[in-house]
């Protein structure tokens, strides 16, 4: 039996050049942080080694200083033993991250997976890792593994970064790992990366997911894989351990009234606190004036609250009743436009529906 | 409000504190002389009430301060609902302002903020001010003192809670759209067309990093293709088998090369042979030659020496017939020699025979010639002379006729019974004749008159002249060849021609005869010897010919004869030369032969040995001929070679063919790696993530944008259209008010104003005339009555404010300033009107005073 953790895609120096520059920094400081909430799962499931399935760095190009928080925090942990494994995008090119790596110095508990070959990670427990060495490396990165030989009664642990569906998906690499490999080379169970979501191919072989989510996407990152081999019926144990520091949230709604968003934020806080959710809302439908304008202000005050919220209301219309319409002086010329807009509205003119949004915002400045 | 005084110190013109008091509140006129102030008055009145005492307007500085320079100060008393107030400001140095009435004193913004209250809002005295030239140009009211005018008239055309409220929207609404496109043409500005221009850009990425994915996803399927057809062609059991097969041939083809080298050897070896036999074979025949020329050189030899002896004798016998022959032949030429000098002997007698006759023949045709010569010497006409009378007679004969041409015709007729004579030039006509008189001529009738016919003076005189010139010259010529008459002169020349010819014909006679003279033929008669002029004595010529004949050829045969023998004699020298040195050639032949062969007792010994030598060297011939023979038999067959060749190189090809194609797969693998991994740095990882959130970023911010600009146009339209609808009623009050004027004035029944107050058209005798098409005098008076109507509104509302107007009716004729002025007077009685005029006598006759100025003492 052999336990271990099973992460990828920590791509520690992402930028997420879409947020307010404070925004910005506590990302960036929650991605650099995750080792050690990986850390802190490993050691609750009893794990000594945590595999990284490649892109441990967003970028070749990362300044030296980041490099060495990140490595200062892994040696830190020094009762784990971290395998790190260059994905597309971190290859292990001449002259790139990894070498400076070792040019640098790394301390023992950190192993670097450069080359493809089989490594003892504990007696008759082998990890035949798969190093991309190209940001598009095209052949299979596993394909050797068919080959490797170990001892027998070898427990062989697979370790490769790429995509198993198609070249041109979202966040994949170019290169292209057929599943079956894990049969064919004998392996106990092969871990992926690339993918930032949680995805179990076949019974041992998963992606594991980010472990800090950059993304609405909806795919359970956030988490590492807990994975015990050589146990069990099966021979094996997946166990999902939430890692993450900040929750990614999309949601669609059509609100009619400010109840439908306290029932909102209801559902948000259900995903996390406040202040640690980012949540995309989308606003459909339509509601009456006053209720829109409630709403709006409500969804104004959610944003406070929590760390991001990304508001879609352009699908969100008002609905005047006839007394916001009366508001308007029966018979003068605001009150007039504002029928002709609502009739416009009834035939589906989406012009008219904001036109009609405008009048009464313009109107509420305007004053009697 | 009523203006009551207005004083001004250091503006304009005026450098002194000066002073307007008095005005009525009614209707006052200031009407002044150009450059007496007016216009500056106007300005200080409009200043006061529009300009902030903050002010720092260049302009402004530049319209109001005196040259002297100074800090202009303007006050103005006014009545605002019954109450008096007085409002100061000064501008730029020293700057304030004040408002001082009812027991109130505010002071600076304050005062101005406060006087904008008293009069219902500070834009709006902006309405009614009408400058020098401003009639003309009748723009709408500004903006602000619209909104004024706009609320005023709402107040009498709707009582609704809403009024204009549809146009602060639409306005802005406009605001906003303008902010986002352009009014005119709908293009995005603004953040809307960043938001345009950043999604374009960021499509533009995105789809280049789409095609890098797509071209990626193309370059690893060909790499793919090429990694399975270098995996079957590299495949090593078919790579073995290949290399096998190939090398057995290889094998079987390198045998065959070492056989056909052994044949080459064998071959060359057995030509070699060939070779020594037949040098053998040669130095045998050879050997054998020498011997038998040796032995015909003898024989030879001996025989020539017997031939050289027989050939001495002849040439003997041949000396000796060649001596004979030569005597008889000197014998013969002496005989020739005596009769060919009798021959030249009789020639020369021969000679001076026709010498002597021709002498004879000369002489008598020189008698005759001289005979001849001697009748001609009387005989002096010459052709020459001849020619010349022909043609002095052809020249006298064509002047006659041309006399004759240009005479007058005179025709005389003699009647029947005549009673008198006719006389020309004093004879008798005894006939009719016709006359061509040449010379004058006289007819004359006796008794009855006479009658003078003169030719042509000029040409018949100068042809006359000319008649008489040749005749002269022909007289000479006959003189000169010594005849009296042209016959004569004919006749003797043929005479003289015929004599010439038979002298010519006895000179060429006399020199066919004796060339040389008839003197010099005597001499060479005398010259010649007395045997030849004496007769021939013996035989005559032809027997001596005969004889030298034959004595000439006696003389040829002995010749002949000799020619033979000496020929001979000479033949039989050289056949004995030839003989001789045929013998010394053989002699020296043999003498080589026998230097060559051995001595005579091994000659046979030697041609046997060469006999058994060329016999061995055949044998061995024969031996390599038969190895040659067996090697190539061993060897294959030639299509069995060319198969197997063909079979190699066929593999060969393939075996090249392939490793051509493994190393281009090889390289373009190479090739597709580096694409691939080219187009993956856009096409995979961050970049190609990021680019597709950007993108659904900006199209979402496009399309609010759009959907806003949507919004708001169709908003700005709609308002627009209501607006449309409530115009006609929003101007009603408007033009009935300036509708009692049009006709009585401007006989024009009705006009039309633009939905902002502006002049649209006047309605006039059934046609609508443009605005800007009227006179300037009557777009004057219409403006005039516009804020008339604008001012009259704003008194309804109970707001009244002064109508200033500064020489604004200065192109109205004097009918027209007339009415003008009654109805300016009219409207006096809701608000005060004041005119500022330069038109002081029209003015003084309708009964206003002069514009007073008074000097101001400030408090």
């Amino acid at each position: 039996m052999f336990r271990f953790i099973h992460t990828a895609d920590w791509q520690i120096g992402k930028a997420f050049g879409s947020f307010p520059a404070e925004k910005q920094g506590v990302l960036w400081d929650a991605r650099l942080s995750a080792p050690d909430r990986i850390a802190e799962a490993a050691r609750a499931q009893g794990a000594a080694d945590v595999l990284v399935a490649g892109d441990v760095f967003d970028s070749e190009a990362l300044p030296a200083r980041q490099v060495t928080h990140l490595i200062e925090r892994l040696r830190a942990h020094d009762g784990l033993t971290w395998h790190l494994l260059p994905g597309n995008h971190d290859p292990d090119r001449p002259g790139g991250i990894y070498e400076r790596l070792v040019r640098g110095g790394l301390p023992r508990n950190v192993r670097l997976c450069r080359q493809a070959e089989a490594v003892t990670l504990a007696p008759g427990v082998a990890l035949l890792p798969s190093p991309l060495k190209a940001r598009a490396q095209t052949a299979d990165p596993t394909a050797w593994m068919r080959e490797a030989a170990t001892p027998p009664g070898t427990l062989r642990i697979g370790l490769a970064h790429g995509t198993v569906q198609g070249f041109g998906s979202s966040s994949e690499a170019a290169a292209r790992i057929d599943p079956a490999i894990a049969g064919t080379a004998g392996l106990a169970y092969l871990a992926l990366g690339d993918w930032h979501g949680t995805k179990e191919v076949a019974g041992n072989v998963w992606y594991c997911g980010t472990p800090e989510p950059d993304r609405y996407l909806g795919n359970e990152s956030g988490q590492v894989l807990a994975v015990t081999v050589g146990e069990g019926k099966d021979g094996i144990t997946v166990t999902p351990v939430l890692t993450r520091r900040f929750a990614w949230v999309s949601a669609t709604v059509a609100p009619r009234a400010g109840q439908d968003i306290d029932y909102l934020e209801l559902k948000l806080a259900q995903t996390g606190a406040p202040d640690r959710l980012l949540a995309r809302i989308t606003l459909e439908g339509q509601a009456p004036l006053a209720a829109h304008g409630a709403i709006l202000a409500q969804l104004a005050k959610l944003e406070e609250r929590l760390f991001h919220l990304e508001l879609e209301r352009e699908a969100f219309g008002v609905q005047p009743l006839a007394d916001d319409l009366a508001a308007l002086g029966p018979g003068s010329d605001l009150a007039e436009a504002a029928e002709r807009l609502v009739a416009l509205k009834a035939d589906g003119s989406r012009s008219a529906e904001r036109a009609l949004e405008i009048l009464f915002r313009l109107a509420a400045g305007s004053g009697p | 409000m009523k203006l009551r005084a207005l004083r001004v110190r250091e503006v304009g013109c005026f450098s002194d504190a000066v002073a307007v008091e008095g005005l009525s509140g009614g209707f006052d006129v200031l009407a002044g002389r150009n450059e007496a102030g007016k216009s500056t008055l106007f300005r200080a009145l409009e200043t006061l009430f529009a300009e902030s005492y903050k002010t720092e307007s260049q302009k402004l500085r530049d319209v109001l301060t005196p040259y002297s320079g100074g800090a202009p100060l303007i006050e103005a008393e006014v009545e605002v609902e019954g109450q008096a107030w007085r409002y100061r400001k000064q501008y730029f140095s020293g700057r304030m302002a004040e408002l001082q009435g009812a027991g109130t004193l505010h002071r600076n913004a304050d005062a101005e903020a406060r006087m904008s209250e008293l009069l219902g809002g500070a834009a709006h005295t902006a309405l009614l001010w009408v400058g020098q030239g401003d009639a003309l140009v009748h723009a709408p009211p500004a903006e602000a003192g619209r909104d004024l005018l706009m609320a005023a008239i709402s107040q009498e055309v709707v009582a609704s809670a809403g009024g204009r409220r549809g146009e602060v929207v639409r306005r802005a609404a406009e605001a906003e759209l303008e902010a986002l496109v352009t009014l005119k043409q709908q293009r995005p500005r603004g953040p809307h067309k960043a938001a345009r221009d950043r999604l374009t850009a960021l499509e533009q990425s995105l789809s280049e990093a789409d095609a890098a994915c797509v071209n990626a996803e193309a370059h690893m399927q060909t790499l793919a293709r090429l990694r399975d057809e270098a995996a079957l062609l590299g495949a090593p059991a078919t790579a073995a088998a290949r290399q096998e097969q190939l090398v057995h041939l290889v094998r079987q083809l390198a045998d065959d090369d070492r056989l056909a080298a052994d044949i080459a050897a064998a071959t060359e070896r057995r030509d070699h042979l060939m070779v020594q036999a037949a040098q053998a074979e040669e130095a045998h025949r050879r050997f054998n030659l020498v011997m038998e020329d040796h032995a015909r050189l003898g024989r030879e030899i001996a025989e020539a020496t017997v031939a050289g002896e027989r050939l001495a004798a002849d040439s003997e016998a041949l000396r000796t017939r060649a001596g004979q022959s030569a005597a008889r032949l000197v014998q013969a030429r002496a005989e020739e020699q005596r009769l060919s000098e009798a021959v030249v002997e009789a020639g020369r007698r021969a000679e001076a025979e026709r010498l002597w006759a021709r002498i004879k023949e000369g002489e008598a045709a020189r008698d005759k010639r001289d005979a001849l010569a001697s009748g001609l010497a009387g005989n002096l006409m010459t052709p020459l002379i001849l020619d010349r009378v022909e043609a002095e007679v052809r020249a006298v004969a064509l002047l006659e006729d041309r006399i004759k041409a240009a005479a007058p015709v005179v025709e005389v007729t003699i009647e029947k019974h005549a009673t008198a004579p006719v006389l020309v030039d004093g004879k008798m006509l005894d006939a009719s004749t016709s006359f061509r008189p040449v010379a004058p001529l006289t007819f004359a009738i006796p008794g009855v008159a006479a009658i003078r016919v003169l030719p042509p003076i000029d040409a018949g005189e100068d042809l006359a002249a000319d008649v008489e010139a040749h005749l002269q010259t022909l007289t000479g010529l006959l003189d000169l060849a010594g005849v009296d008459a042209i016959a004569t002169a004919r006749k003797a020349a043929r005479e003289r021609a015929e004599a010439e010819r038979a002298i010519a014909g006895l000179e060429a006679r006399l020199l066919a005869l004796v060339p040389e003279g008839i003197e010099a033929a005597r001499r060479t008669l005398a010259a010649m010897p007395q045997s030849a002029t004496s007769p021939m004595p013996g035989s005559s010529l032809d027997a001596l010919g005969n004889q030298l004949g034959r004595a000439k050829s006696a003389t040829a045969a002995s010749a002949a004869e000799e020619a033979a023998a000496l020929a001979a004699l000479n033949a039989a020298s050289t056949r004995k030369a030839v003989e001789e040195a045929r013998l010394d050639e053989r002699r020296g032949s043999l003498a080589k032969l026998a230097a060559e062969l051995p001595s005579n007792d091994t000659r046979g010994a030697r041609l046997d040995e060469l006999k058994s030598r060329a016999g061995q060297l055949k044998a061995k011939t024969t031996e390599a001929t038969e190895t040659v023979a067996v090697l190539s038999r061993r060897r294959l067959a030639t299509p069995e070679r060319q198969r197997l060749a063909a079979q190699r190189a066929e593999i060969a090809a393939e075996v090249e063919r392939i490793g051509r194609r493994l190393r281009d797969i090889e390289r373009e693998t190479a090739r597709l790696d580096g694409l691939i991994e080219r187009d993956g740095e856009a096409a995979t990882g961050p970049e190609r993530d990021r680019l597709r959130d950007e993108v659904e970023r900006a199209r979402r911010e496009v399309a609010r944008f759009e959907t806003e600009v949507a919004g708001l146009t169709l908003l700005e339209k709609t308002l627009g259209e209501v607006a449309a609808l409530g115009t006609s009623a929003y101007l009603k009050p408007v033009l009935e008010r300036i509708a009692p004027h049009l006709a009585g004035l401007l006989d024009a029944p009705s006009l039309a104003l633009s939905g902002n107050l502006g002049l649209a058209s006047i309605d006039r005798r059934g046609r609508a005339e443009p605005g800007d098409r009227l006179s300037a005098g009557t777009r004057e008076q219409i403006a005039v009555l516009v804020r008339l109507a604008y001012g009259d509104i704003l008194a309804a509302s109970g707001r009244p404010i002064p109508l200033v107007l500064d020489d604004a009716l200065v192109y109205s004729d004097d009918e027209r300033l007339v009415k003008m002025l009654a109805i300016l007077k009219k409207a006096s009685h809701h608000h005060q009107v004041i005119l500022l005029s330069c038109r002081t006598r029209v003015m003084a006759e309708a009964g206003f005073r002069p514009l007073e100025l008074r000097p101001w003492r400030l408090s």
